[in-house]
């Protein structure tokens, strides 16, 4: 008697073990699907925040990019219908091109550049150079005067023939970028096109404060982003290009893998059709130092590094 | 006594030029291109281009003898207006060595220069009331396009020529160069910047040689 009630003593609690474990096992399936769920939900949720962010900040400089570009495209159209820079090229005068050019973009040339700040409202010119016939850059007798560019950096102006519209273009000079506006010239004579002037300006960079989101450029393989370092720059440059240089969307984001972390990093081509190299906007999340932000980059939701792109 | 008389005479015809008394003409028509409008009764032209070509509208010619002149000591003063902001005329052959007056007839300010190879000046601005009136001294050959740095439509040429001997034609090409002197020369009729047409001539004293170039 006594041995039947400890086998079925026993059996129950055998019995209990195996519900236990099984609760035990369900439980924490459960728990673990709940917390896969939440986090997946996190991180689609700070997906979104971030391309709503995103959106949000690309909307507004655009914006302000559009802004600016107008105002530079009618400063160039006036410049380009001066009297004498015609009568320069259309009277077989190219020696008084450059210096009746001086006179006529001195306002682009003087002064110094402004600060970040006011960059958007400000059109001052770092250089200009013309365009011959032929698409290539016509020698300033006196480059002090239209600029000073190294060999390499002026050739980057010259285009395989001339542009019959408004051409926007990034270049490299030095580790430093120049925003360039390429503008046709048609003779008042004839119609045709005979000419183009190219003006380089510091190009529009984007700084949020609030979001941290900051922009640069990628053109030809070289990314220009002056909030991070330039090791950190050419880094993420390693991992941008293949990525730019395969994608055929003129705006999207892409995971990069940074420091071993997936990353969520955003692109819009800057100038699409132009005949100057593809150049894409990079916009970036850039976490202040030592705050633990709430962008989950693609899953990561520990406190990020320097920058977070 | 009445011989001596005739003697005087002919001493005193032998000093003066002969060409006073004599001379050749040409005259003739030249074929010029075809007008875009009707013409107009008032003499005003513009200068048009097309394909690089500058020429009148509507459509002259300069007729010129070329060849090897004597420079005369003094050249008339010629004048250009600026008026209803056009260069009236708006095409004038001179002689290399002519002083050419811009004066502004406008009520606003105009800044005439030229960069052309034959010429190159610029005037500044300047208002109507601008004196001495600004001009210019053309000593070289060639084809001088006038520009108005305020007015960018506006356009003008001098026709820079190293001969007096030159005439426009009519509207129709018709033309008339008198008081030539004899020998061989070469008659040219400018066209436009770009077309110039030209035939050699054989001229008498006192002949009357038709030409036609076209």
């Amino acid at each position: 008697m006594s041995a039947a009630v400890a086998t079925r003593s026993k059996e129950v609690a055998s019995f209990r073990t195996r519900l236990f474990t099984a609760i035990m096992v369900i439980v924490a399936t459960l728990t673990a699907l709940g917390f896969y769920l939440a986090q997946r939900r996190v991180t689609t949720d700070a997906e979104r925040n971030l391309q709503e962010t995103f959106q949000t900040e690309l909307s507004s400089t655009h914006k302000i990019e559009e802004l600016r570009h107008a105002a530079l495209a009618d400063r160039s159209k006036a410049l380009v219908a001066k009297p004498r820079i015609h009568a320069a090229i259309e009277d077989d005068a190219i020696d008084l091109l450059y210096p009746t050019a001086k006179d006529e973009l001195r306002d682009l040339m003087e002064g110094e550049e402004p600060p970040p700040e006011q960059a958007a409202r400000s059109l001052h010119a770092r250089f200009y150079r013309f365009l011959d016939d032929t698409g290539a850059v016509i020698k300033p007798p006196n480059p002090s005067d239209v600029g000073e560019l190294d060999g390499a950096t002026e050739a980057q102006l010259s285009l395989t023939k001339l542009p019959e519209t408004r051409q926007i273009g990034y270049i490299q000079s030095d580790g430093d970028i120049h925003e360039v506006i390429a503008v046709p010239i048609f003779s008042t004579d004839t119609g045709e096109l005979v000419s183009a002037l190219v003006i380089g300006f510091k190009p529009l960079e984007l700084e949020n404060k609030n979001t941290g989101m900051q922009s640069g450029i990628w053109v030809d393989g070289h990314l220009h982003l002056p909030a991070l370092a330039p090791s950190a720059q050419s880094s993420l440059n390693e991992k941008v290009t293949p990525a730019l240089a395969n994608s055929d969307s003129e705006q999207n984001y892409f995971r990069v893998q940074v420091a071993g972390a997936p990353q969520l990093l955003f692109h819009k081509r800057l100038n699409p059709g132009s005949l100057f190299p593809p150049a894409h906007e990079i916009f970036c999340i850039l976490s202040p130092r030592g705050r633990h932000n709430w962008i989950v980059c693609a899953g990561k939701s520990e406190p990020q590094a320097r920058f977070c792109c | 006594m009445r011989r001596q008389g005739l003697l005087w005479l002919n001493a005193a015809l032998s000093v003066i030029p002969a060409s006073l008394f004599a001379g050749a003409t040409v005259e003739g028509r030249v074929e010029l291109p075809k007008s875009r409008s009707a013409p107009v009764q008032a003499k005003r032209y513009e200068i048009v281009t097309k394909a690089g070509v500058l020429s009148t509208q509507p459509p002259l010619a300069v007729i010129y003898l070329d060849g090897n002149f004597p420079r005369p000591a003094a050249l008339p003063t010629k004048e250009v207006e600026q008026k209803d902001l056009t260069f009236i005329p708006a095409l004038l052959p001179i002689e290399v060595g002519t002083k050419r007056k811009l004066p502004n007839l406008d009520d606003q300010y105009h800044n005439i220069f030229s960069y052309s190879p034959a010429k190159r000046f610029d005037l500044g601005r300047y208002r109507p009331e601008e004196r001495p009136i600004p001009s210019v001294t053309f000593d070289k050959p060639g084809l001088v396009t006038l520009r108005c740095d305020i007015h960018e439509h506006m356009r003008g040429l001098i026709l820079v020529l190293k001969t007096p001997y030159f005439v426009m034609t009519d509207t129709a090409g018709h033309f008339r160069l008198d008081k030539l002197p004899a020998g061989r020369y070469t008659l040219k009729a400018w066209i436009d910047s770009r077309t110039t047409r030209e035939k050699s001539i054989d001229l008498k004293d006192g002949q009357t040689l038709h030409v036609d170039l076209p």
